[in-house]
């Protein structure tokens, strides 16, 4: 069933076609542009018969490399089988004027002409044989009431068999173009993947630190929380130097002390019956003394932390 | 499709393929930040509470002041107590130079400020810190 049977344009296409095109229009490929060979091939589906084709064209046409191949099935085992070069007609169709854009689609002309027996196109005369192949006719052949396919090209019912064109310069193989793009897919999806893991690991991240600011009662803001911190840090190295200043001081067993005074800042050491140098020459080795009197027995130290 | 070179197929799998190349190390850096600052966190979370526990904590000063003092060694001993809003003053008076040791020895262990310590072979006087 073809959908745009009547509604678009047809144009007959042939080696030297001009037109000035701009309605989208259905391409109809005159013989010059493909070989026909009616085939019995033993096989089952459309798909084994194509395969086959190369090698059965391979005596028709010289050069197979840029052969593009199709199959109509005509009854068991016998084919109806196309070959045509996908460069040359796609460089007709640029030539002849019509904008790539404007094409719809592109059919054999073998197929879609059958209404007439003969028909003549451009100075060109077409006629189907007895095995109900259309060929090119010469010249110069005078047939009684002859068709002019220009006039009756538009009432045409297109059949369902379009042909399978490229309209682009085809540079690479398309098995390796699709694969290759395949790959590239999946590379990107799994990076896309491993996109959404970290997103969902960073707000996990990101809910566990609101937790445990909560759960420590911190204060909102950071810069509260850092200088908190930093005066308790400050204390905390002032009570550290304290005890360390305690522990050094009582560990030497030589120096009896009387009496210590501890303050934030400073010790203040009272003893009795002391060596002066010796007490200040232990005292030196780790802190400043401010202050040292020696009244009659009693030595006073003052001694920075 | 017939009029699509795959070639433009081609270039624009490339394009998503950078895309997400890009998009992938962005995010990257992105966690790994996140990671820092949560460890970070972490860290200082932990000191904060220990300083609001334990150093800062007037019910935790009180209370290890008053476990020491409750100790079955130091049943015998002279002991003041007196408490202003900042500071704890305590004077502890024993004949014994071992026990006083041993106090000193308990309560400097603790996490408590010491803001003035006065000792000598009768007795200590500490000012405790409590805010």
């Amino acid at each position: 069933m073809s959908l745009v049977s009547n509604k678009t344009k047809k144009v007959f296409l042939s080696l030297n076609t001009k037109i000035l095109e701009n309605e989208k229009v259905d391409i109809i490929l005159s013989p010059e542009f493909y070989w026909l060979r009616v085939f019995d091939i033993p096989v089952k589906t459309l798909n084994q018969a194509r395969h086959v084709l190369p090698t059965l064209f391979e005596d028709i046409i010289d050069d197979i490399s840029s052969i593009s191949y199709q199959v109509q099935k005509l009854d068991d085992n016998r084919f109806l089988c196309f070959a045509y070069d996908n460069k040359k007609v796609y460089a007709a169709i640029k030539n002849s004027g019509i904008s790539l854009s404007l094409v719809n689609s592109v059919y054999f002309s073998q197929n879609e002409c059958e209404k007439f027996k003969y028909f003549k196109i451009e100075n060109k005369n077409f006629l189907y044989t007895e095995d109900n192949i259309l060929v090119k006719a010469p010249d110069n052949l005078f047939l009684q009431n002859i068709v002019d396919l220009e006039k009756e090209i538009n009432k045409i019912d297109l059949s369902n068999h379009k042909v399978d064109i490229k309209l682009y310069n085809n540079v690479l193989k398309n098995k390796y173009l699709y694969s290759l793009i395949v790959l590239i897919f999946l590379i990107s999806t799994f990076n896309f993947l491993k996109y959404f893991s970290y997103n969902s690991e960073k707000n996990n991240l990101l809910e566990k630190m609101v937790l445990i600011k909560k759960q420590a009662s911190l204060p909102s803001s950071t810069i509260q929380t850092n200088s908190i911190i930093n005066s308790y840090e400050k204390k905390l190295r002032k009570q550290k130097k304290l005890r360390e200043a305690l522990s050094y001081v009582l560990n030497n067993k030589e120096i009896k002390i009387n009496n210590i005074t501890l303050n934030r800042n400073e010790i203040k050491l009272t003893f009795l019956n002391s060596n002066k140098n010796l007490v200040e020459k232990y005292l030196k080795k780790k802190y400043k003394i401010i202050s040292s009197k020696l009244k009659g027995l009693v030595l006073v130290v003052k001694v920075k932390i | 499709m017939k009029r699509l070179n795959p070639l433009y197929l081609i270039f624009l799998s490339l394009t998503i393929l950078f895309i997400s190349f890009f998009i992938l190390e962005d995010e990257k850096v992105l966690i790994n930040n996140s990671l820092k600052d949560y460890t970070i966190l972490k860290t200082k979370a932990l000191s904060y509470k220990d300083y609001k526990d334990t150093w800062n904590n007037q019910s935790y000063v009180e209370k290890t002041v008053n476990r020491i003092l409750s100790s079955s060694k130091f049943k015998n001993i002279k002991i003041t107590k007196n408490k202003t809003k900042k500071l704890l003053k305590l004077k502890v008076e024993s004949i014994s130079p071992n026990i006083l040791n041993s106090f000193l020895n308990k309560l400097l262990n603790k996490n408590v400020n010491i803001n003035k310590l006065e000792l000598n072979k009768k007795y200590i006087y500490v000012e405790v810190g409590l805010k």
